[in-house]
């Protein structure tokens, strides 16, 4: 490759005031060097030095400044822009915008291209959103799964025992159920709780709704399985196993500290794609992402129930006769998921039926 | 040689017809290169006492506004690959895309046809980004914890938020320069404590005594001790950021008036009031109009509408408060020589600007930040203009010679290393 070598006239500051020189810049392959132009005592007037010029009398010029170009440090080089040339002695060189020289000592890397150009820019563009696409679909829920073994389960009976303090001070009542059915749901999942998820620290607790009383149940990071009146008072005791089966894969999977591991993640996430100054808006993308997470891990959960179904030689269908009945109960309420699926926390019950009785057709009794 | 188109010299006249120096422009129209003169003339530096004499008026001042020639297409360029690596890293590079960030908008920034310059070390930056994250993680954990590492947040909040303030200052300025020169920061210790102090004591009402729960009558009275505090406190901290700052060996001074700064939160009051008036009809129309076309299936509106309603309120207060602080921070500002500086943003060029271009970012899934990132600065960089005597370019500034003992040979960036070294950014 023949050397290139380019001038241009530019201007230089010695980093000890703030007056600025204009100079004459040589680049060769090794070295920068520059002289003040028009040089002082001479006249203003005169052309500045041709390149042969400068390299024949270059002992003579006097002011001449000779750097290795390994010493410099350059800016990147912008189109439209002069490029800063930082010296090791503290001074800096503007290059002007116009001139070539910036383009070849600072337009070199991959990033200086990609912002002179715009199809690499476009290029860039595609791999990021599949790079967002994928951290969707599986990077979030991969880090969360990296991310939640490093969580103590501490943390979970921390957070766990918190929620439901405040849930027992602000939502729960005294069950009303008696206390003989009580000790033998208790019981009874007690006794299929030690085979089904052996040595998870599993506590039923029985409570009634202060306000809206529906069909509900839920599973703590703790361990403990709330079961609301309404549900116990509606399925029978081998739904009720079913439905404890749905809450405690909640807990063994950890979807609660796994929501929150994946909560962070996306709002970084959307926070690096949209900016610091759209937080709002990538706050509602996240939290729009996160109810998507929250209806796999019911998905997830169900997939436990229909375990403990088939462990326990349970009849297939029991976990679709308790979602039928949970739905039916919410048309009495006039409460039936319409379109809006993207927007719940659980999938649309229809689908969650369809899903055990798919289930309960393909399961196979157990050796 | 560099010469730049957008330069904007202004060599104002006096004008026959100004009556007094307190007739600045109140420029709330269009962006005009217009405040300067009526100011520069109102105020000349070093005639006190016979400035309202008309014939002091003849002095001229030169004013220089500052230029931005950046596009938001070429940040759009820059923008995406700092984006792309910085989520391929998972947020490592995100110290090197700031760099990058500081120094594209630095360099398309021009004062007198020169631009600015921004050297930050971004493996300062990450240090910085993660001694953050610690921070945080620690906080939201002493916050979990209970009352006794409550107060030891606290305290260590007392003990090195000052110091980390500071810091960060120093980092941002002294890693800028312009015409080959670095701008500074130069305060100890003692300094940014009593600086910081009103602002932590201001903090420590909304935090722990908001936190206690001691009842209407106390958050009440700690509620009006803020009112009465934030004024001060903020200003006394602009007054630290302003005034320790320099250029070269050219000192900046700020004049601290708590009335200025009472009369800035007026203003950011009306301008919430207003805000929140918009924001609550808006939310109050939009909640009552969903529910009737989709029944009671809006448990989902509850988590999304408190956060309409503060994108509503930034969208509306964010650019009269920022119109507002730097005016008036800008005014309190000066240059050793005599140099001075007005500040003037367009305020409904802006707020049309934020909304327009946030719904757009919405709407383009974040793709139109940079171009709207770019507009905002262009917006408001162009509202500073510096007053001096003599054409800003013919004012030789030297670089500072041996500041205090034991920091080193004072020439040039080597002269700052000392300084530099304590310099961290911290935050995003």
């Amino acid at each position: 490759m023949r050397p290139q070598i380019h001038t241009a006239t530019a201007r230089w500051f010695d980093g000890a005031e703030s007056r600025s020189q204009e100079v004459r810049v040589r680049l060769s392959r090794n070295h920068l060097e520059f002289m003040p132009w028009p040089p002082r005592g001479q006249s203003a007037s005169s052309m500045p030095p041709s390149e042969a010029e400068l390299a024949a009398s270059r002992p003579s010029m006097p002011g001449l400044r000779r750097y290795t170009r390994k010493a410099l440090r350059v800016g990147e080089w912008w189109r439209g822009t002069p490029t800063p040339v930082g010296l090791p002695d503290g001074g800096t060189i503007w290059i002007p915008a116009d001139s070539a020289m910036g383009r070849v000592l600072g337009g070199q890397t991959l990033r200086a291209q990609v912002a002179g150009s715009w199809s690499l820019a476009v290029c860039v563009l595609v791999v990021l959103a599949a790079l967002v696409l994928w951290f969707d679909r599986q990077g979030v829920s991969l880090l969360a799964r990296v991310a939640l073994p490093l969580i103590p389960k501490q943390l979970d009976v921390a957070v766990g025992r918190r929620v439901e303090e405040q849930l027992a001070a602000t939502w729960m009542r005294p069950s009303q159920l008696p206390a003989q059915r009580q000790q033998a749901i208790r019981a009874r999942f007690a006794d299929i709780a030690a085979r089904v998820f052996p040595g998870m620290p599993l506590d039923v607790r029985f409570a009634r709704q202060a306000v809206r009383p529906g069909l509900h149940a839920m599973g703590l990071p703790n361990g403990t399985l709330v079961v609301f009146d309404g549900l116990a008072e509606v399925l029978s005791d081998d739904e009720l196993m079913a439905v404890l089966g749905h809450e405690a894969g909640h807990v063994k999977h950890r979807h609660a500290m796994r929501h929150l591991v994946q909560g962070a993640g996306l709002l970084s996430l959307a926070g690096v794609v949209t900016g610091d100054f759209t937080s709002v808006a990538a706050g509602s993308l996240a939290s729009a992402q996160t109810l998507h997470y929250a209806r796999d891990a019911e998905r997830e959960s169900d997939a436990e129930a229909q375990r403990l179904i088939l462990l326990e030689h349970l009849p297939n269908e029991t976990l679709v006769g308790a979602w039928i009945k949970v739905l039916e109960q919410m048309r009495r309420d006039g409460r039936v998921d319409s379109g809006t699926a993207w927007l719940s926390t659980h999938p649309p019950i229809n689908e969650r039926i369809d899903g055990a009785r798919r289930a309960a057709q393909n399961a196979d009794p157990l050796p | 040689m560099i010469e730049s188109t957008t330069e904007l010299t202004l060599v104002p006249k006096a004008p026959r017809a100004v009556p007094t120096p307190s007739a600045p422009v109140r420029g709330e129209g269009p962006a005009a290169p217009a405040p300067a003169p009526a100011r520069a003339v109102g105020r000349p530096s070093g005639t006190s006492g016979a400035s309202s004499a008309p014939g002091a008026l003849a002095v001229q001042r030169h004013a220089h506004r500052l230029a931005f020639t950046g596009t938001g297409g070429d940040y759009f360029r820059v923008w995406i690959l700092n984006t792309l690596l910085t989520l391929a890293t998972l947020g490592v590079y995100s110290a090197w895309a700031k760099r990058r960030k500081a120094r594209w908008f630095a360099r398309h920034t021009l004062l007198a046809g020169e631009p600015f310059d921004f050297h930050g070390d971004p493996r300062r930056i990450l240090v910085g980004r993660v001694l953050a994250l610690v921070m945080l993680v620690a906080a939201v954990r002493a916050i979990d914890a209970g009352a006794v590492a409550g107060l030891a947040l606290l305290a260590v909040l007392y003990a090195v938020g000052p110091v980390l303030f500071a810091s960060a200052q120093r980092f941002k300025l002294s890693n800028t320069s312009w015409r080959g020169l670095r701008f500074g920061f130069d305060a100890d210790a003692v300094a940014a404590y009593v600086s910081c102090l009103p602002m932590l004591v201001a903090w420590t009402l909304v935090s722990v005594i908001g936190g206690l729960g001691l009842g209407a009558l106390v958050d009440g009275l700690a509620g009006l001790a803020l009112v009465l505090l934030l004024p001060l406190a903020h200003g006394r901290l602009k007054q630290f950021q302003q005034g320790r700052a320099r250029f070269g060996a050219s000192a900046f001074d700020f004049r601290f008036s708590l009335n200025a700064f009472f009369g800035l939160y007026l203003w950011l009051a009306a301008a919430l009031a207003v805000a929140g008036a918009v924001a609550g009809l808006l939310a109050v129309g939009l909640s009552t109009g969903l529910r009737q076309m989709m029944g009671a299936q809006v448990a989902w509106l509850g988590t999304l509408l408190p956060l309409g309603v503060l994108g509503v309120v930034g969208v509306i207060a964010w650019p009269v408060y920022v119109a507002r602080l730097h005016r008036l921070v800008w005014s309190s500002t000066r240059l050793t020589g005599g140099i001075e500086f007005v500040y003037e943003v367009a305020v409904v060029e802006l707020f049309r600007q934020v909304l327009v271009g946030g719904l757009l970012t919405v709407l383009t899934l974040g793709l139109y930040w940079p171009f709207l990132a770019v507009r905002i600065a262009k917006l408001r960089i162009e509202g500073l203009t510096v007053l001096s005597d003599a054409p800003i370019d013919t004012i030789v500034v030297r670089a500072p010679q041996r500041h205090g003992p034991g920091r080193g040979p004072g020439r040039g960036p080597a002269g700052d290393a000392a300084a530099r070294g304590f310099g961290l950014d911290i935050g995003w």
